[in-house]
């Protein structure tokens, strides 16, 4: 469970940060962001979901890994 | 085979939310005017729709702005492209209140309403102005075809709900399985529940970060801010912290049956504070999120039609998803349990 917090407390940091480093280019990142009707809101919005997804199955995947080999 | 279906299924809605969720089209709407300022005396201003035909239209476009009980028509109307219309207008005198609202209407996108689109500057604004304008109006319906509400603010963004709120739902179905294991733990003592428990917690929190950092980033594009001082967002990062103390709990005590028994004990407490902090609490102030305030959400104002249609399969998805996800930890667990059980 150990590896789980530090997980989380590391996406906390990212998502914590984001707006840090946003400023720098915040111009351009956020003209696109309000232009077409903002639709490039949903397609961070979308990414955000599918990573956070795939950022769990990959430790998922590495529990099992863990419990294969203990299990030979 | 036959345990499959529910998987093959919640992916197939989840599929059909995300395609039909990006390829729907806005219905049409106004994002905005600029000027956004009308002056005593003539103004000339700028008026951008979003997915209009005001050319095709050209012939049917009418152009009106209401501001208590007056009514003022532009007296040059302009239309420059499908998305650009010039208008013209001249107000003088008293007016009743600060703001205009604005309405185009033509015969294809029907009547169009900006609400607050322009802010007076230089008028004298009383409550009981000493005489009221009005004029001609034509308003029209457009065609009828499936589409997402175009609202103010909101524009494109309005399909995150189809995947910013479905995660909440999961999230809260999967903490009410986390629930039942503990509550099946305490009264059996099987270890293998209380594993279970914690798998659920642990996927329901994964969906509770999905739901706050695509909440984030809506906010900062909608509200302002990434994160506003909003009594639902206070109490989802509250509970958030509820069930990460649950695992710092579970970690902290090394014998493995008390930190089982005591995790189920605070489970129980944390899924109670939960719904408070998500579902109740919320619901008694006032708050950006809509919905809340008195009325339940998803009220007939808050919800379009063929949202709803989309919706309602992108919850049941994301809910079949997340227990999926439940399945698979919690599977991985019995390993490591039996695992446990043969060395002993």
């Amino acid at each position: 469970m150990n590896k789980a917090f530090k997980y989380t407390i590391f996406l906390f940091l990212v998502l914590s940060t984001t707006h840090i480093y946003g400023q720098e280019q915040a111009d351009w990142l956020e003209n696109t962001m309000f232009q077409s009707g903002k639709i490039n809101v949903v397609v961070a919005v979308v990414a955000i979901l599918i990573i956070i997804l795939f950022v769990y199955l990959f430790t998922i995947d590495r529990k099992l890994k863990k419990i294969e080999e203990e299990n030979n | 085979m036959t345990h499959y279906w529910w998987k093959i299924l919640s992916a197939i809605l989840v599929v059909l939310a995300v395609v039909v969720g990006l390829k729907t089209p806005l219905s049409p709407g106004i994002p905005s005017t600029s000027p956004d300022r009308l002056n005593n005396g003539v103004t000339s201003v700028k008026i951008t729709g979003y997915n209009t035909h005001f050319t095709e239209a050209r012939e049917s476009v009418s152009i009106w702005i209401e501001n208590g009980d007056s009514r003022y028509c532009p007296y040059e109307v302009n239309v420059v492209s499908d998305t650009e219309i010039r208008a013209t207008f001249s107000i003088t005198g008293q007016i009743q209140e600060a703001f205009f609202d604005l309405y185009v209407a033509n015969a294809i996108d029907g009547t169009l309403y900006l609400p607050s689109a322009f802010l007076q500057d230089g008028l004298e604004v009383v409550s009981d102005p000493n005489k009221t304008a009005s004029c001609e109006i034509s308003p029209q319906k457009g065609d009828e075809s499936f589409n997402f509400p175009n609202q103010p603010i909101l524009n494109e963004t309005i399909r995150n709900l189809l995947y910013h709120v479905p995660s909440w739902f999961a999230m809260i179905f999967i903490m009410l399985i986390s629930l039942i294991r503990s509550i099946q733990y305490l009264s059996g003592g099987n270890l293998v529940k209380d594993m279970g428990a914690s798998a659920a917690a642990e996927v329901g929190l994964i969906f509770a970060f999905i739901g706050l950092a695509t909440g984030s980033i809506w906010a900062r594009f909608t509200w302002g801010a990434w994160w506003v001082n909003d009594p639902r967002l206070n109490g989802a990062a509250v509970a958030v912290l509820i069930y990460l103390a649950y695992f710092v709990l579970k970690s902290s005590v090394n014998d493995d049956a008390k930190a089982a028994r005591l995790g189920a004990v605070y489970n129980i407490f944390a899924f109670v504070m939960m719904l408070v902090f998500v579902m109740v609490l919320p619901r008694m102030t006032d708050s950006l999120h809509p919905g809340v305030g008195g009325n339940p959400a998803f009220s007939q104002y808050d919800l379009d039609d063929n949202m709803r249609l989309v919706f309602y399969p992108a919850v049941l998805g994301w809910i079949g998803v997340s227990y999926w996800m439940y399945d698979i930890r919690e599977r991985m667990s019995k390993l490591t349990f039996k695992k446990m059980a043969l060395n002993e």
